[in-house]
């Protein structure tokens, strides 16, 4: 740590060269923010040992003859359920922030539950509501005598991905928008309606513009959870990188291809987030001034209140409502002797591991986006978007790396000190939290990120001028402006743990099961109704921890208020 | 902040670690598996029971375990490896993971015609993919092989799974071995274009979907209708109830049949232990258990099949080596992708 009279002159420099501050010689930020970004990029670099061998078996007709279909059909799906999140995750988000209406407490709170529910239980779930056997068509067959018929084949696998991804996941983009809007000054949109403005034109000239950058951060996470998501794809059969991926190095046994496709997928990811850097690095968001005023939302009236009252009524029950009531219905069917001791260790070993993981992560995500702010870095500050990678490439891929890493520094160790017990790392919880750390470091990173960028360096420099250290300003400075960022970031992380499937499958340690590898087993047999009990207490847990963190969340304050 | 820096990674270190030192049994054995059945569960509790030898298990999609026990090299602790496919049983072999079990009660247990040629591994129980019809609509009188569900009278009736279902790509194996790959993809296109929806859901989906009238004939795994007949949901045994039964190729190659394996792997540390679970699980016993518990066929021709397979009757078997359903593995996603059948 610098000294004093160096820290105001790096303080004074600070302030002249903008938002780079030269960097310390040996500062604990930076080297917290090295250590994240070095785990979250190692087990990516161990998968690229065959990207400079010669092309796998298979890498030419895959190319000739799949590529294109794959291009177009990741393309469709994440494109669709990107805006099909967005459109419904910013319109809820606005309706809730600039609008008064009955039932909105509920629905503030009760749309964000839909992103509780895994999306491949979503995909189960609805094909067990609207399916033949189906609650919906069993009542309408056997109450009302209608015959059989097929909804839900009536529509294409690609519409259904869709629906099922942008019903789940339009939360991201709902509670990231949500969290901006309350904290936004009201003196921009009085301003704009004092000047003439009606709603519609307040939204696209003054509220779009201000929101996008929280919307497109819950985006890009849609975006990436599509890309990345296995479960959904292969159960409607499309052809996605990530099934490609699947099929080339577990069905065609090719690694060669699967890391080539692994890596033109990683290079579309890395390009959509250094464009989205790109974008927003010139602007600034945040609106601080000590005549904070909140923004106070109005009545809706009429054809806009009922409006209102159905957007949100049927989110609600898309994303969260249907899939649930269904899982209940199979629960009916299977609730003897579900609940097993086996159940109840599963549960507390998921909770433990979801909890341990999301502080992990979020210091982590911390360390590298305060050091990021502060200390800048050409090379460095690029490395923490690719840190964000682990995010995007297909869990099961990243398993095989995480593997590889461990194996690795398990066999180094072994060869230095001859009383290294094997396996020591590479068998246990720790390499499994260790990959979940990788794979959503992203989420948590984005939150914090935004956190800063809302608040941005006018309080940490004026800490700093006054002489307090780094570490001190952000103690005393930053981490309690960043307190909601933390929460919400914490919030998705440990919901993304819980519902995380192929690296829990593949990483977990002997006889320990968690509740997403108890739901797949079940699966994996076609014992839907056995998933119900499971998949409700994921979605329980998930729920909860929602909910909570949004109440905590609604006592924190991102800007003082006189 | 350096110490606490400092602090923190030391106690990372640790906790990473410290799971994997707890729990190191004496006696102990470990299995890789990619089977998920309740009735697996039983028998390792009632073995543990027996001979106090603790079984530990982590189970996951077989060709990611491959991969890991191939990354493990000489450190994996697994002992043993189970997976549902003869396909992959031979990846797995050719993947130089495993080594031949020599046991002589194990090879007395389990015929030749259902383990390696080399012993590389040896078959716990056997399933059939037979086809399913709708008991209203289809005359088994229509029905007779897998080649003739691509012929233009069943235009508009086939129900299908997405061909990423390894099922389906063995099947297809053995019809590329048998017929050759250009019968083997004319049969594609012409399945692909007798569909009556694009490929979607599991097994299940397929009879439910019959159920429902959306198809005709589809293809399925005997223990699904076992399943499926003893669920607790009763609109699925009224599903299940509403299809007939097709052991196809009956004059011919036989139906197709898919082996459920387990083998020793090459660096396994408790090998004595290892065998002895594989001779328990060949057991008459035990293979009694596999049958009634999850409805497929032992492979101990001692064992007695379940009540319910057994009044299906008995049937020809395809005769196909299982170690083609994974040489042609890669082959049969190709043909899937020429011939359409997503």
């Amino acid at each position: 740590m610098p000294g004093p009279a160096g820290k105001a002159s790096r303080a004074k420099a600070g302030f002249r060269a903008g938002r780079v501050w030269p960097l310390p010689a040996c500062n604990g930020w930076a080297a917290t923010r090295a250590l994240s970004i070095c785990c979250a990029l190692l087990p990516l670099l161990a998968l690229t040992g065959g990207l400079f061998s010669s092309p796998g078996p298979y890498w030419e007709y895959v190319r000739d003859h799949l590529l294109r279909a794959y291009f177009t059909e990741t393309f469709l799906v994440t494109a669709g359920a990107g805006l099909g999140a967005l459109l419904l995750g910013v319109s809820l988000a606005w309706a809730i922030s600039m609008y008064d209406f009955s039932g909105k407490k509920f629905f503030e709170a009760a749309l964000v539950l839909p992103l509780a529910i895994p999306p491949y239980i979503a995909a189960y779930a609805y094909e067990g509501l609207l399916g033949y056997t189906g609650s919906l068509q069993s009542f309408l067959r056997n109450s009302l005598g209608l015959r059989p018929f097929a909804l839900s084949e009536q529509i294409p696998a690609q519409a259904w991905a869709i629906w099922i991804f942008s019903v789940t996941l339009f939360p991201y983009v709902y509670i990231l928008t949500r969290t901006f809007l309350r904290h936004q000054s009201a003196a921009l949109f009085e301003n704009a309606l004092l000047l003439g403005g009606g709603s519609g034109r307040l939204f696209l000239r003054v509220g779009l513009p201000l929101l996008w950058p929280s919307a497109a951060a819950g985006l890009i996470l849609v975006c990436l959870e599509t890309l990345n998501d296995f479960g959904v794809a292969s159960y409607y059969g499309l052809n996605t990188f990530t099934t490609a991926i699947f099929a080339a190095w577990f069905g065609m046994g090719d690694a060669d291809t699967a890391v080539k496709l692994a890596l033109i997928l990683l290079t579309l990811v890395f390009m959509i987030l250094l464009a989205r850097k790109a974008a927003h690095k010139s602007r600034r968001y945040h609106i601080v001034s000590s005549r904070e005023k909140r923004l106070l939302p109005r009545r809706a009236q009429g054809a806009r209140r009922s409006g209102i009252i159905l957007l949100c009524s049927l989110a609600w029950l898309a994303g969260f409502a249907a899939p649930v009531s269904q899982l209940l219905y199979w629960l009916r069917l299977s609730w003897k002797g579900a609940f097993t001791v086996e159940l109840a260790q599963a549960a507390l070993y998921t909770l433990g591991l979801a909890g341990g993981a999301a502080l992990l992560i979020m210091t982590a995500a911390t360390g590298t986006a305060n050091a990021n702010r502060l200390f800048g870095g050409r090379v460095i500050s690029p490395l923490s978007q690719g840190a964000c990678l682990g995010y995007a490439i297909p869990s099961a891929v990243l398993a095989i790396g995480v593997i590889s890493l461990f194996i690795w520094v398990d066999n180094i160790l072994a060869s230095l000190l001859t009383a290294w017990p094997a396996r020591f790392f590479s068998m246990g919880s720790g390499m499994l939290l260790f990959a979940y750390s990788a794979r959503f470091f992203s989420i948590g990173y984005q939150a914090v990120e935004a956190g800063f960028a809302k608040t941005g360096l006018i309080y940490t420099e004026a800490s700093r001028s006054l002489g307090r250290g780094v570490s001190a300003t952000f103690f005393l400075v930053d981490l309690p402006l960043l307190r909601h960022a933390l929460i919400s970031g914490s919030a998705l992380v440990f919901i993304d743990i819980l519902k995380e499937l192929p690296l829990s499958l593949l990483l977990r340690p002997f006889n320990t099961e968690t509740l997403s590898t108890t739901v797949y087993h079940f699966v994996k047999n076609e014992v839907l109704e056995e998933t119900a009990l499971p998949s409700l207490l994921i979605i329980s847990a998930g729920a909860l921890f929602l909910l909570f963190m949004q109440a905590w969340g609604k006592e924190a304050r991102h800007v003082p208020e006189n | 902040m350096k110490k606490i820096l400092l602090l923190s990674a030391c106690a990372c270190l640790f906790s990473l670690g410290l799971t994997a030192t707890a729990g190191a049994a004496a006696r102990q054995v470990n299995i890789y598996s990619a089977r998920h059945y309740e009735s697996d569960k039983e028998l390792y509790a009632r073995f543990q029971q027996e001979t106090g030898i603790q079984v530990n298990v982590v189970s996951a999609n077989a060709p990611e375990l491959i991969e890991r026990i191939k990354r493990e090299g000489a450190a994996t602790e697994a002992d043993l490896f189970i997976t549902v496919d003869g396909g992959v049983l031979h990846s797995a072999k050719a993947a130089g993971i495993l080594q031949p079990i020599s046991s002589p009660l194990v090879l007395g247990n389990v015929p030749a015609s259902l383990r390696d040629k080399d012993n590389a591994w040896v078959g716990l129980t056997y399933r059939a993919r037979i086809i399913v019809y709708s008991k209203d609509r289809v005359s088994p009188s229509r029905l007779s092989t897998y080649e003739d569900l691509a012929s233009p009278q069943w235009k508009g009736k086939v129900l299908a799974r997405p061909s990423s279902s390894l099922y389906d790509q063995s099947l297809l194996a053995s019809l590329i071995a048998l017929n050759g790959e250009k019968e083997a993809l004319a049969w594609v296109r012409g399945f692909t274009a007798n569909f009556a929806r694009p490929p979607k859901g599991n097994d299940r989906s397929q009879a439910k979907d019959i159920a429902a009238g959306l198809g005709d004939v589809a293809l399925m795994n005997t223990y699904y209708i076992g399943q499926m007949l003893n669920s607790k949901d009763p609109e699925e045994v009224k599903a299940a109830q509403s299809i007939g039964l097709f052991f196809p190729n009956q004059k011919g190659t036989g139906t197709h049949i898919n082996v459920s394996g387990i083998a020793l792997t090459r660096h396994a540390k408790n090998q004595a232990n290892a065998l002895q679970l594989v001779e328990f699980l060949t057991s008459v016993p035990a293979q009694e258990l596999l049958s009634t518990g999850n409805y497929e066929y032992p492979v101990n021709p001692k064992a007695k099949t379940a009540p319910l397979l057994a009044g299906w009757g008995d049937f020809k078997k395809q005769s196909v080596d299982f170690s083609v359903l994974g040489i042609h593995n890669a082959k049969a996603i190709q043909i899937f992708t020429e011939g359409g059948w997503k």
